[in-house]
């Protein structure tokens, strides 16, 4: 099947492809002005907004953006595909990695660092992206920080730009925390949980700093979460967990009190545990979503075991985009496929948990993400 | 060092000699089993007890009475593995056998003074478990300046290891001590060779044999002098004549001991020296029927992998409810809190551990383990009168230690303990108020008193730190 | 006795033999964490302020303490536990608990020399295992205190060891915590010791390094916010306002003081430098408080003594001074008020085994009760909440299965805010935390 849907591809999306940038409202005008014919894409099964497999159709994509999903023909006028056996769903969503920045997202200097913004130290050229993108990552997050309390922005990146190269920053997420011990313990103050708590509940408190969203907050332990409850919540600032390993003790105490969980990554080497958290979380009707540093096969895999652990599988679907969008904020424009939505999809050979299914096609922003053989 | 291991024997004998006889009076003798005698007699000639009973037991006129009124009369406790007095517990050679702890035991270490205090009437000093084959043990009494005095059986024992020591794994470990004894192998029948050829060419004879055959013909005319010296103690130990000491840390260690002391034919002289973990082959452990000594860390614990949860247990409890007899060693060393062998076997009574078990644990079944469960753990006419006066019951907390015997001879007053003073007030009492000692004999030397000046306890140790050695 | 009378007896016998196999027939003791009223019935009830009724009756509702004496009216249909031979006491208070904090070096805060207004609370670790620990013990409130690296270190927190997260801490008066030994120099350079750029710590990256140096900065923060209260002049050491307000309470005797202190040459400093600010304080773990006895009790200064430990080394404090073990006989001959400290202890070197020690080596066991539960609750202020077994106060209390603080007691049932914490079969009950 790869070769013939390659072959579809090259006569269908002449080079320089058609796909708008949907980074600016300037560029999304003048790739209207072009009027690109629009792409239809024929798959058997399609991933519905709340992760269950629905039956099949067209998805037409037209100006970047998806017309509709699931009809029962192509318009006129469309470069159609075909992909036998297809599965198509919504490009995935990882809200918290540190692509193209090699890990230097952190400010060492100060422990509290609301301004800085990730997107600052972005690097659309990074091959990471690329690789992300090629692997059905459509958006990540870059979240600064992880040795500051406050650690800045997290910067919303596109993993493709129009040509397949590039990447694109599509915004400013919501604020990352931390309140694990990392932020303690070097030169500089505070040098304690117990010296950061007051200066982070006045900052909270004296609205100082910009808070799109849900902050995203690191914490392991069932105490680290415990304080986050208690200080987010005190302040009236919805949040969302980062990597809340223990949050299996806590779960009663975040009920209702949290916008979600990142969770991840998983492997053969983590423990059960580890893995029966996302079951635990799911039937507290906590939402969750996955992170593996922008890498789409760990994060199948992550949702995978997840889903050997006692999650629904369902649910693991959702959490491999659409919990990771609204937890970033642009659920409006990512993370289904619902009409309106940006064209950021992804089409595999069978269900995405399936560790055999492979990648037939990756679009962000309506473009195809070339393949590795294609950029050779 | 071989020469002076032989005499020692013969300078107890001489100790011995003196006789002299002793009988305490008018407390209640309790024993191990739960026995006891109230306004009992214990009385003790050249240093053995002659007779335990009731009021109207006959004492010997020249007999030195200890009057026990209102005092627990309780046997000495055994002390039946520990490192006390050895500055480094082992050897960086895995393989050590031709050591003795003879030549390492400081007689003036303060925990012999402890032991004095806190009731222990006989020590088995033994090297450590972080060894493959460690040297030879000695079972002292924790009294006197030299050792040759102090001994009571040479030779007591020889440590084997089949836990790894640092910087093996278990395969390295096991290769290790199969090798040592294909090497004794080896040498001994390269000897027999020699031997059975000298002893043709004495009669002038010649050899006609194949080399295993005159090996084999000629091991009945080695003697252990025609040994290298490396290896006559191990020889001494494949023919049995050497107790092991067998440290398995955990379960598993159990099994792999056990099979190859079944190889070696050894497993009757063999006491296990054990791990926390090691409760898991209890049946293993009961089976093999042999003395069995228990870490002092006496509670183990385990993390669920799966949920995270610790899961806590009481290790002598696991092996009385299996009806398998146990040994306490005390957790650490000292006369404060866990350092005390009282408290440890209270700690089993407080877990459950029917209380006479936990009491034989640091008494008769100690005794048993290192091969004197004839001479000592209870009182009982024949047996050696190692006795403790105590305030109080044995078991309960506020209870001291009043006045120790050895072998019938005053070792330890509370009333003239000056260092115990200074522990408790920290006080010093004058020079003048030094323990008091009874004449005899050489072993009846009291504690080496505490330095004078304003010296704090602890710093009056010797300087060895153990070198954070496992023991 | 009531229908819903319960033999508990027979439960503790079980627990006693401590047998794995103890039917799970532990009564349905989750279920009185209702309104009911429950009767406890043993063969002594010891009340904490020296009082003994053999046998005795505890009446608990809602979480308190109805009532507890001899021969009390059961509850009519109410349920009675009857725990036989059992022993109740309150559950034991610790004065000076170093456990429960988040990490051994990761609560210290290494900014400043001074932060009384930091709070100790901030550093719990609610769900650390040590409170768990702890709870089997027997001890069912601590008050956690400042970490000693910091010359004037935060205030206290005052915790219930289990139950329920919102009912987990008590209010108690603030209390700021003063090291004038070398753990706050000693300890802070160890502490300090840069982990990310190299090097060591001097007096060119910190202060003090010694105890004058501690006692420098103990009197310049002192005198900085008396310029500041009474001037309004700012810290020309960089003290924040928010530190030298939570002084002037001190000053003002609004906070309490507490001097950790080990060594006998630092009760004398402390004297010293409290005379000079006309402060009062309180000593905690006054290692070598028998050889100023006459001293403390001059001054009347409470004393949170201990903890004696199996092993003379200190790791603590790198002193090596080693308690002498029989300071709770001798505070108590002096008249001088204390109470005792397991520290950083649980388990076997737990707050019950210092109460053991203190009776080994010459306490009376009722003066040794009181030393963990109602004195020091004094000392921490919060002997109207906890401490006794009076109406009124908390339903903390432990049941022993034998005499408490003997080598071979232990607890077998231990109550906080009523609700068992652990269970006869001396398991933690977990679903509580």
């Amino acid at each position: 099947m790869q070769p013939l849907v390659h072959f579809a591809l090259a006569l269908a999306l002449p080079p320089g492809g058609a796909a708008p940038a949907a980074a600016s409202a300037a560029a999304g005008a003048r790739v209207a002005a072009l009027q690109p014919p629009p792409l239809a894409l024929r798959v058997d099964s399609i991933v519905q907004p709340d992760g269950a497999i629905g039956p099949g159709g067209w998805i037409v994509v037209r100006n970047g953006r998806i017309e509709s999903v699931g009809g029962g023909a192509p318009p006129a006028g469309a470069a159609a595909l075909e992909f036998a056996g297809g599965v198509a769903m919504a490009g995935f969503v990882d809200v918290a990695t540190v692509l193209g920045a090699g890990g230097q997202l952190s400010e060492p200097a100060r422990a509290f660092t609301p301004e800085i913004a990730a997107a600052d130290a972005f690097d659309g050229d990074h091959s990471d992206f690329l690789a992300a993108a090629r692997t059905g990552v459509t958006t990540v997050g870059l979240v600064p920080g992880a040795s500051n309390v406050v650690g800045g922005r997290i910067g919303i990146v596109r993993t493709s730009d129009d040509d397949g190269r590039g990447a694109a920053v599509a915004g400013h997420g919501p604020l990352r925390f931390t309140l694990t011990e990392e932020p303690f313990g070097g030169l500089r103050a505070p040098t304690s949980r117990m010296g950061a708590l007051p200066i982070l509940r006045e900052m909270l408190a004296n609205q100082k700093m910009a808070l799109a969203g849900s902050s995203l907050v690191a914490a392991d332990t069932a105490d680290q979460i415990r304080i986050a409850v208690e200080t987010f919540g005190a302040a009236g600032r919805p949040f969302a967990l980062l990597q809340p390993a223990r949050i299996d003790e806590a779960i009663e105490l975040v009920t209702g009190k949290t916008a979600g969980a990142v969770l991840g990554p998983f492997d053969l080497d983590s423990s059960e545990r580890d893995l029966r958290v996302s079951s635990l979380l799911a039937a507290a009707q906590i939402p969750i979503t996955f992170t593996a540093n922008g890498d789409g096969n760990a994060l199948r895999l992550t949702a995978a075991l997840a889903t050997r652990s006692g999650l629904e599988a369902r649910l693991a679907r959702a959490a491999l985009s659409a919990t990771g969008a609204r937890l970033l904020g642009i659920d409006g424009d990512a993370g289904t496929l619902e009409p309106g939505r940006r064209g950021d999809l992804v089409v595999f050979d069978g269900d995405p948990l399936d560790l055999a299914a492979q990648v037939q096609l990756v679009l962000v922003g309506g473009a195809a993400v070339a393949t590795e053989e294609e950029a050779r | 060092m071989v020469l002076s291991s032989l005499l020692a024997p013969t300078l107890l004998g001489a100790l011995a000699v003196a006789a002299d006889s002793a009988a305490v009076r008018g407390g209640t003798v309790v024993n191990p089993d739960g026995t006891r005698i109230e306004k009992g007699v214990v009385v003790i000639q050249d240093g053995r007890i002659s007779a335990v009973g009731g009021p109207d037991t006959p004492i010997p006129g020249d007999a030195v009475v200890h009057e026990a009124e209102g005092r627990v009369v309780f046997p000495a406790l055994v002390l039946a593995h520990t490192q006390i007095g050895l500055d480094i517990t082992n050897e960086n050679v895995p393989v050590a056998p031709f050591v003795n702890v003879y030549d390492a035991i400081e007689p003036n270490s303060a925990e012999y003074e402890d032991c004095l205090r806190t009731g222990i009437g006989t020590v088995h000093v033994i090297q450590g478990n972080n060894t493959v084959i460690g040297g030879l043990s000695r079972i002292i009494r924790p009294l006197g300046d030299m050792i040759d005095a102090m001994t009571v059986r040479a030779d007591a024992g020889l440590k084997v290891s089949i836990s790894p020591r640092s910087g093996f794994n278990r395969m390295t470990q096991l290769a290790e001590l199969r090798r040592a004894f294909a090497e004794l192998a080896a040498h001994v029948d390269a000897v027999a060779e020699k031997r059975f050829e000298e002893e043709k060419k004495k009669k002038d004879e010649k050899v006609l044999v194949l080399p295993d055959e005159a090996a084999r013909q000629g091991l009945a005319l080695v003697t252990i002098d025609d040994l290298d010296a490396r290896w006559r103690t191990l020889w001494r130990v494949s023919k049995g004549e050497v107790p092991l000491f067998v440290h398995c840390d955990r379960a598993m260690d159990v099994m792999r001991g056990i099979d190859w002391l079944k190889e070696m034919k050894l497993l009757e002289k063999t006491t296990f020296v054990v791990g926390s973990e090691a409760f898991k082959a209890v049946e293993a452990l009961k089976a093999a029927g042999r003395p069995l000594v228990l870490s002092g860390i006496l509670v183990h614990r385990e993390t669920d992998p799966v949920t995270g949860e610790i899961k806590e247990t009481f290790v002598p409890k696991v092996f009385a409810d299996a009806g398998v007899p146990f040994v306490l060693q005390p957790n650490g060393f000292g006369f404060s809190a866990d350092g005390m062998l009282w408290y440890q076997a209270a700690r089993c009574v407080r877990e459950g551990v029917a209380r006479d078990v936990a009491v034989k644990a640091i008494t008769q079944s100690a005794a048993d383990a290192i091969g004197m469960g004839g001479e000592l753990g209870s009182l009982a006419a024949g047996k050696w009168g190692n006795v403790a006066i105590l305030s109080g019951d044995p078991l309960d907390q506020a209870t001291f230690v009043d006045r120790m015997l050895i072998e019938g001879r005053l070792a330890y007053e509370r009333a003239t303990d000056r260092r115990l003073k200074e522990l408790t007030t920290g006080q010093e009492s004058p020079p003048a108020a030094a323990a008091k000692t009874e004449a005899p004999a050489a072993p009846a030397e009291a504690p080496a008193p505490a330095p004078a000046g304003d010296a704090k306890p602890d710093e009056s140790k010797p300087a060895g730190d153990g070198s954070g050695e496992q023991n | 006795m009531s229908a819903a009378s319960i033999a508990v007896a027979a439960l503790l016998a079980l627990a006693r033999t401590g047998s794995e196999t103890a039917p799970a027939v532990a009564p349905d003791l989750a279920a009185w964490q209702g309104g009911e009223l429950v009767a406890l019935q043993a063969a002594e009830v010891h009340l904490g302020d020296g009082t003994v009724h053999r046998p005795g009756i505890v009446l608990l509702q809602d979480g308190k303490v109805v009532a507890a004496g001899q021969g009390l009216p059961l509850p009519a249909g109410g349920r009675v536990i009857d725990c036989g031979e059992a022993v109740i006491t309150p559950g034991l208070v610790d004065a000076a608990c170093q456990l429960g904090t988040t990490s051994l070096f990761g609560s210290a805060e290494q900014a400043s020399e001074v932060i009384p207004h930091l709070d100790t609370a901030d550093a719990i670790d609610f769900f650390s295992r040590d409170f768990i620990e702890l709870a089997a013990g027997g001890v069912t409130t601590v008050y956690v205190t400042g970490e000693a690296s910091a010359v004037i270190s935060a205030r206290g927190a005052a915790v219930k060891t289990a139950g329920p997260l919102a009912e987990r801490r008590l209010a108690a008066k603030p209390c700021v915590k003063v090291t004038l030994g070398p753990e706050s120099s000693g300890r802070g350079v160890f502490n300090r010791q840069p982990s990310r750029f190299g090097g060591g710590a001097s007096f060119a990256n910190r202060r003090p390094t010694t105890r004058m140096g501690a006692a420098w900065v103990f009197r310049k923060a002192f005198h900085d916010t008396i310029a500041w209260r009474d001037s309004g002049r700012p810290s020309n050491d960089g003290l924040e306002p928010a530190a030298m307000a939570a002084l002037g309470e001190v000053l003002a005797g609004a906070t309490a003081l507490r001097m950790q202190v080990r060594e006998a040459m630092d009760f004398d400093t402390t004297a010293r430098l409290a005379d000079e600010f006309g402060l009062k304080y309180s000593i905690e773990y006054g290692t070598e408080a028998a050889q100023r006895l006459d001293l403390l009790a001059r001054r009347a200064v409470p004393v949170i003594f201990g903890p004696v430990r199996a092993s003379d080394s200190n790791f603590e404090s790198f002193e090596s001074a080693a308690p002498a073990l029989e300071t709770p006989k001798l505070l108590a001959e002096k008249g001088i008020p204390f109470c005792l400290t397991a520290s950083d202890g649980s388990g076997d070197g737990g707050l019950a085994r210092q109460a053991g020690l203190a009776i080994r080596f010459g306490l009376d066991r009722a003066r040794a009760l009181r030393a963990v539960t109602v004195d020091a609750a004094a000392i921490c202020g919060l002997d109207q909440r906890v401490g006794r077994l009076a109406p009124g106060l908390d339903a903390d209390l432990v049941v022993w299965n034998g005499a408490p603080f003997d080598d071979a007691s232990k607890p077998v049932l231990v109550l906080i805010h009523g609700r068992p914490v652990v269970d006869p079969q001396g398991r933690f009950r977990k679903e509580n935390s």
